[in-house]
């Protein structure tokens, strides 16, 4: 084993640098651009994250299993790799899938990645290891945030990542002229006293959360107004970058790697809780995100260099291809995909990486496993629900959607269905169908896949929201025989999520009315059967709640409705104004197969023709009754 | 020594003697002799003796074995899946039983069931199969795979307090949102770190890399013969270490999509005329599992029965079935369309094409009767499914007690029958053998099932005539949920004799008693 011997550190420089702009400016910005652009849906760009990501773990894998006898050359290789993805995005838009570019980005990426940073010591035998390093990343940061090369398009991006390689390629020929040296770790492996996975840990919660602010960030206006969008912004931010990345590499090089990693977690979970939240902090604090990315990102680069190789453990690259792996890749793709779910970083996330990340790199072992067990406990708690609605109004969109969260949080779907089949009974039943691809806008859709309840689809225009109210809290006094919960909890003072829940049902077909009202009178009435004892029976568990067992409108329910319901001996009843007996039985029978919309008045969907004809018969000849005959009949009493 | 069945043309006849002395031929991905030597498994099979990766403290220890373990953690999520099957049952007959949970109403327990047997019960068995596959042994795979269990039962356990909790994401697949969709990616992100561990542990004990040099001379001959059309891969005897490598390669991307898959803006094909699932979705959904039923004999190094050949069909047929998936129409089909009725139908030449397959290998007596139930499970469950597609039937049939008729005899026909045949195929567990190997639990889980899956099928079919019977909740349709409740009761006595029975010591009493309540003749 030669010991190292001091050389020229520039190429190693360069190639960092040029390895962190591809990635920067390529795989992070303009190929993500050209795919979004051409995608044809939402799905298809995911679909292209996959690809990139998989192709850069099958590169990690690679490279850490082939060693090659010339780093320089497997350097060389992958910056060929890499340019070529960068040319054929850049040169042959349209002509060939960016899925293919993609995996071959991922693929040139992680191979390179791991070369470079499983090589270090060669890069910079004799050299201070770590403001090399932070020298090489500082400059990328810096040269991406100049202006003129952040704004331009992502073809441009694409070109300059492209250059960047070709200037890689020439480092990496410079590197091949010097000796290869074999070295262990300098005396500044400082990370040796931590184990190597506890640092990955690290890594990974650092990286996801830069993948999660990164993207907030971008989906924002408002955040990119503050932190990327002017001139001045854009070069302070390069200033920050650069400045950054050196205080890290010259931290590094005294041995204070879990210092490093611990300011940059600081500086992350500090700027992402004011970006999360918006507001004046944000302005104050958005600059410690620049701060926190170069620090870390410096010591990425740098760790598997700088930790040990423990005994029976692995060398500098496979630490290198597992730390790409698991905190590279598939922290940013956790990133990405948290910020794509949420819409926002979660502070219960951010309290979780916090303790994680504090005790992980400041604590004892023994107290940085605890503290590593209870922060992805903490991690794993449920994230708080934004289920606040108003009950002022109803039709708010706002509180609609809150009602379907609490729709989908009782598991509703796990008994009602939201599809109307159509050309079948569904129609008859629950309403008019509606085309698929209006379901599937919904995020997500809820056809659901069992009836043991009524579908839902059109509920909004065949029950009340006072019908709905009375139901959730007290479903078997409505419908006898139901399956339902009772949802009383929900409507409890100060809880905002049954009303909510009213309100969704009430939206649901609310742009079917019309269709629903021509369904209606299409339909064809049960002929008139002299059955009305069948429909006394009937009128007891289905009527009496509402309208009393005397038919007077005084049920137990009355009180608690908008409309007081009818009464069906002596008061006039709606829709039945013509009282010749044929148009009464077809009114009545309408009205008691589908209701009366808009009021409280459900109809009986599920009854057959024959139950209807005979409760039609029975209350068409309520008038000719006195209260106590009809109570008699309803009771069934002799 | 046990005999070793041989699941054959002669369902009664078992092959005897041991297997050792019977040729046998190891797979490609079996790192060690074949069962029923000591195989792959984490300590010899009937040694008295600890083996050489498995000190005397730690044969002791519960950690110690691989089946042991993945039949636990499987058994107790299916367990758990019961129990909360069984309330859900009582739910429904006393509805009031609600307001004493309140909130824990029904559906917030439904999901639980739900992926407790999705996610539990389906699932670890072949997570156990995959570490069979990949782990070195010694003290280290039994750490791992602890870890791995550990850590996929407690993204379950984080995904049952999120869904009690009503974090819920309104997919009734892959209902996992929030931090538990993140827990659960982590669990399977752990998975994969453990296997590629051991992948690369077994990379680095080889000279050579992909195919075996020896076979064909030449490393880069072996690439062009694989493209010969009457060769397979396992003729090739490719190095195993290459067949992992892509197994982990393709395994990676399984966290990613999973959590992009559980987000709510991705939907799978909707028949547009029943709200549900595609013919051709059906199709894939099937064939990806017959895929894992037909590789897990070659997965646990299981013995070909004497004078078996090697089938040239399967790699044709296997083709064949993938083309038809590749090329069918994945958009959205409906059950009126020709192709995808079509495309259904041809999974009723897999039960047939899955029993001539098996029948080649020796399995473990105890799994006769499992490998028997499987297959009567599984051609009953193509014959439902295809009918129930069928136009005229869907509509009669499609969100009726009847679907979940057909969802029972999926899980707890079919994919209960082949997880036992899974986990006692894991290593040598005596535990796992007596437990999985009783008659009593057996036949009542059978028949419980068949008692369940046929209630529900009437009652879906009279429902579906007449909604009313059960959203009334009459008569008639509380005796159907009252009986149902029974034999879910039934099933899951099964369920947690078997469990209890994976912890029990090898009493003597135990062994006694195993012996004579053995399955099979």
């Amino acid at each position: 084993m030669k010991a190292p011997s001091p050389s020229c550190p520039l190429p190693g420089i360069v190639a960092i640098a040029a390895t962190y702009v591809f990635f920067l400016l390529f795989a992070e910005f303009a190929l993500l651009h050209l795919m979004e652009a051409r995608a044809s849906s939402p799905g298809a760009l995911r679909l292209g994250l996959v690809w990139l990501g998989g192709g850069g773990v099958l590169g990690s894998l690679l490279a850490a299993r082939f060693a090659g006898r010339s780093p320089a050359s497997a350097i060389t290789l992958g910056f060929l790799t890499c340019g070529a993805a960068a040319v054929l995005a850049a040169s042959l838009p349209g002509r060939i899938p960016l899925e293919a570019v993609a995996a071959l980005t991922g693929l040139g990426l992680g191979w390179l990645t791991v070369n470079v940073a499983g090589n270090l010591h060669r890069l910079f035998a004799g050299a201070p290891l770590g403001l090399c390093t932070g020298a090489g990343t500082g400059l990328a940061y810096a040269f991406c945030n100049v202006p003129a090369v952040f704004t331009t398009s992502p073809t441009g991006h694409a070109w300059i990542s492209a250059g960047a390689c070709a200037l890689g390629v020439l480092a990496s020929s410079l590197l091949a002229a010097l000796e290869p040296v074999a070295a262990g770790p300098p005396s500044s492996a400082a990370g040796a006293r931590s184990p190597f996975w506890m640092l990955l840990a690290a890594c990974t919660a650092l990286v996801w959360l830069d993948s999660a602010a990164f993207l907030l960030i971008q989906e924002r206006p408002e955040l990119r107004a503050l932190t990327w969008a002017t001139s001045g912004q854009l070069w302070t931010n390069a200033a920050v970058h650069l400045a950054a990345a050196l205080l890290g590499g010259w931290l590094l090089d005294r041995g204070l790697l879990r210092l490093v990693l611990t300011l940059a977690g600081a500086g992350l979970l500090v700027a992402s809780f004011t970006l999360a939240h918006g507001g004046p902090a944000a302005t104050r604090w958005h600059l410690l995100y620049p701060v926190g990315v170069s620090l870390y990102s410096t010591a990425l680069v740098a760790l598997p260099a700088l930790t040990r190789r423990p005994p029976g453990g692995v060398g500098a690259r496979a630490r290198a291809a597992w730390l790409y792996i698991l905190a590279g890749w598939i922290g940013s793709a956790l990133g990405i995909g948290m910020a794509l779910d949420q819409r926002t970083i979660p502070d219960g996330f951010l309290l979780a990486a916090g303790v994680a990340l504090a005790v992980m790199l400041l604590g004892s072992l023994r107290g940085r496993s605890v503290a590593a067990s209870a922060g992805l406990v903490l991690l794993c708690l449920p994230a708080p629900r934004s289920g606040a609605a108003d009950r002022a109004d109803p039709t708010d969109a706002s509180t609609i959607a809150a009602g379907r969260a609490v729709y989908i949080a009782e598991g509703c779907i796990h008994c009602h269905s939201q599809f109307v089949r159509p050309g079948t009974n569904d129609e008859l039943l629950w309403g008019p169908s509606r085309p698929l691809a209006e379901m599937l806008k919904e995020e997500p859709p809820l056809p659901g896949n069992r009836r043991q309840g009524p579908d839902l689809q059109n509920v909004g225009n065949r029950r009340s929201p006072d019908w709905n109210r009375l139901h959730l809290q007290a479903p078997r006094t409505l419908a006898p025989g139901s399956a339902m919960p009772r949802y009383a909890h929900l409507f409890r003072s100060a809880d905002p999520r049954g009303e909510a829940l009213v309100a969704y049902l009430a939206s649901l077909g609310s742009d079917t009315t019309e269709a629903r009202a021509r369904q209606i009178a299409d339909w064809t009435p049960p002929t008139v059967t002299d059955n009305s004892e069948r429909g006394a029976k009937l009128f007891g568990p289905l009527c009496a709640s509402c309208h009393g067992d005397d038919a007077r409108g005084r049920g137990p329910l009355a009180a608690k409705l908008a409309l007081p319901p009818a009464d069906l001996v002596s008061g006039p009843r709606p829709r039945t104004t013509r009282d010749t007996a044929a148009l009464t039985h077809a009114a009545l029978a309408r009205v008691i197969r589908f209701g009366i919309p808009g009021t409280a008045m459900a109809g009986h969907e599920t009854l057959s023709d024959a139950d209807v004809a005979a409760l039609s018969a029975f209350v068409g000849g309520l008038k000719l009754r006195t209260a106590a005959e009809v109570q008699q009949a309803s009771s069934g009493a002799p | 020594m046990p005999r070793a069945s041989g699941f054959s043309a002669r369902l009664g006849d078992r092959v005897e003697g041991n297997a050792a002395q019977q040729p046998s031929t190891p797979h490609p991905l079996a790192g060690g002799p074949p069962f029923p030597q000591a195989g792959q498994g984490l300590r010899p099979r009937h040694s008295s003796a600890p083996p050489s990766d498995c000190p005397a403290s730690g044969l002791r220890s519960p950690v110690c074995d691989l089946a042991d373990l993945v039949a636990r953690f499987s058994l107790g999520w299916l367990a758990a899946a019961n129990l909360a099957g069984l309330l859900l049952a009582a739910l429904l007959l006393w509805p009031e039983l609600n307001d004493a949970l309140a909130p824990l109403t029904y559906g917030r327990w439904m999901p639980l069931h739900h992926n407790a047997q999705l996610y539990g019960w389906c699932a670890l068995p072949l997570v156990g199969l995959l570490l069979r596959v990949f782990l070195v042994p010694g003290r280290a795979a039994n750490r791992h795979t602890l870890v791995v269990l550990a850590a996929w039962s407690a993204a379950l356990l984080l995904g049952a307090v999120s869904w009690l909790g009503g974090g819920a994401s309104g997919k009734l697949f892959l209902d996992w949102t929030g931090a538990a969709r993140i827990g659960f990616s982590l669990a399977l992100t752990a998975l994969w770190a453990v296997l590629a561990h051991h992948a690369f542990r077994r990379l680095a004990g080889e000279n050579s890399f992909g195919f075996r040099v020896s076979s064909f001379g030449s490393a880069h001959a072996a690439p062009a013969a694989a493209l010969r059309p009457q060769s397979s891969v396992f003729s090739l005897q490719p190095s195993p270490t290459l067949l992992r490598f892509a197994l982990i390669a393709g395994l990676l991307l399984v966290p990613t999509m999973m959590y992009f898959s559980a987000g709510p803006n991705l939907f799978p094909p909707v028949n547009p005329n029943s709200g549900g699932a595609t013919g051709v979705s059906l199709y894939g959904s099937t064939l990806g599992l017959l895929l894992v039923f037909a590789a897990m004999p070659w997965m646990v190094a299981l013995p070909l029965q004497p004078g078996a050949r090697r089938s040239r069909l399967t790699w044709p047929i296997l083709i064949a079935a993938l083309s038809v998936f590749a090329t069918a129409n994945h958009g959205h089909g409906s059950h009126h369309d020709r192709d995808q009725i079509i495309t259904l139908g041809l999974l009723f030449l897999a039960p047939p094409l899955l029993a001539r397959d098996w029948r080649r290998f020796v399995w473990r007596p105890e799994a006769r009767g499992w490998l028997v139930a499987a297959l009567v499970w599984g051609a009953l469950l193509v014959a439902d499914g295809w009918i129930t597609f069928l136009p005229g039937f869907s509509e009669r049939l499609k969100f009726t007690n009847a679907l979940v008729a057909h969802s029972h005899l999926a899980m707890a026909g079919l994919i209960t029958s082949v997880n036992m045949v899974f986990l006692l195929h894991l290593g040598d567990s005596s535990r796992v053998q007596s437990a999985l190997g009783a008659r009593t639990p057996f036949w009542l889980w059978q028949l419980a099932a068949a008692l369940h899956i046929a209630l529900l099928l009437a009652l879906g079919w009279r429902e579906g005539a007449a909604p009313a019977l059960v959203l009334g909740g009459g008569d008639t349709t509380r005796l159907f949920y009252l009986v149902r409740l029974l034999a879910g009761a039934a099933m899951t006595v099964a369920s947690l004799w078997w469990l209890t029975a994976s912890f029990r010591n090898r009493t003597s009493d135990l062994l006694a008693g195993a012996a004579a309540n053995r399955l099979g003749p």
